[in-house]
């Protein structure tokens, strides 16, 4: 009886060891990989602070141009164009041999599309910016 | 079985890296949206300026064989008239 439980221990006591060595090995394996999670993370975060930092210098040095250049268009050219559409659709409209002219450009007769839509407004600008024609 | 603290300070890291990410995830996203509507709006004023100089330009083709159109385009295209006399001088020029 005794000679059975003697030889019983022995091999569940090394059992023991070895699960527990498992177990410690796992431990350093977690221990690795979250130390390389965080190194990459780390890198990906720099990565976007880097990104994030060149946009935002390119929107400050952007913003104002694109504002004043939509702001300078509106308030000269955009007038100029629509009238300028305008009196063509009206010409094509008394004389039919310059409709194929408007037709290459989609022009049709009525509003020129540019006035029937604005864009939506753009960073920094007041007013609607450029007319939508595509 | 006692926690590591190396695994809770590494995890603590590695959750405040997530959340990091996701903050300048979404301040890029915002300027690259903004940078890109700003491009439209770059891009729809040069096509309409393309547009209108093509349109300017076949129309005084146009007048070329059709002076009714003659009046509309002094009046809406700046120097018209130098510019489709500079145009028949250079023509007479070629002959």
């Amino acid at each position: 009886m005794t000679m059975d439980t003697l030889e019983n221990k022995a091999p569940a006591q090394s059992e023991v060891s070895e699960l527990r060595e498992q177990v410690e090995s796992l431990r350093h394996l977690i221990g690795s990989i979250l130390i390389l999670l965080v190194v990459v993370s780390g890198t990906f975060n720099i990565f976007l602070l880097r990104q994030w930092k060149t946009s935002k210098t390119q929107l400050a040095f952007q913003k104002p141009q694109v504002a004043n250049m939509v702001a300078l268009y509106q308030k000269n050219e955009q007038p100029a164009i629509e009238n300028f559409i305008k009196k063509m659709v009206d010409y094509g409209q008394t004389h039919p041999d310059f409709v194929p002219i408007l037709n290459k450009y989609q022009i049709k007769a009525g509003p020129p599309p540019s006035t029937s839509s604005p864009a939506p407004p753009i960073p920094g600008a007041s007013a609607p910016a450029a007319p939508q024609k595509k | 079985m006692k926690n590591s603290p190396l695994t809770t300070i590494l995890l603590a890291a590695l959750a405040l890296s997530a959340v990091l990410s996701l903050v300048l995830c979404w301040f890029y996203i915002g300027n690259t949206r903004e940078l890109r509507a700003m491009e439209e709006t770059v891009g729809r004023i040069n096509y309409f300026r393309q547009l209108s100089s093509a349109l300017a330009f076949d129309a005084t083709e146009y007048s070329k064989t059709h002076p009714a159109i003659n009046p509309i385009l002094e009046a809406t295209i700046p120097n018209f008239k130098a510019i489709s006399e500079s145009a028949q001088g250079a023509k007479q020029g070629a002959k």
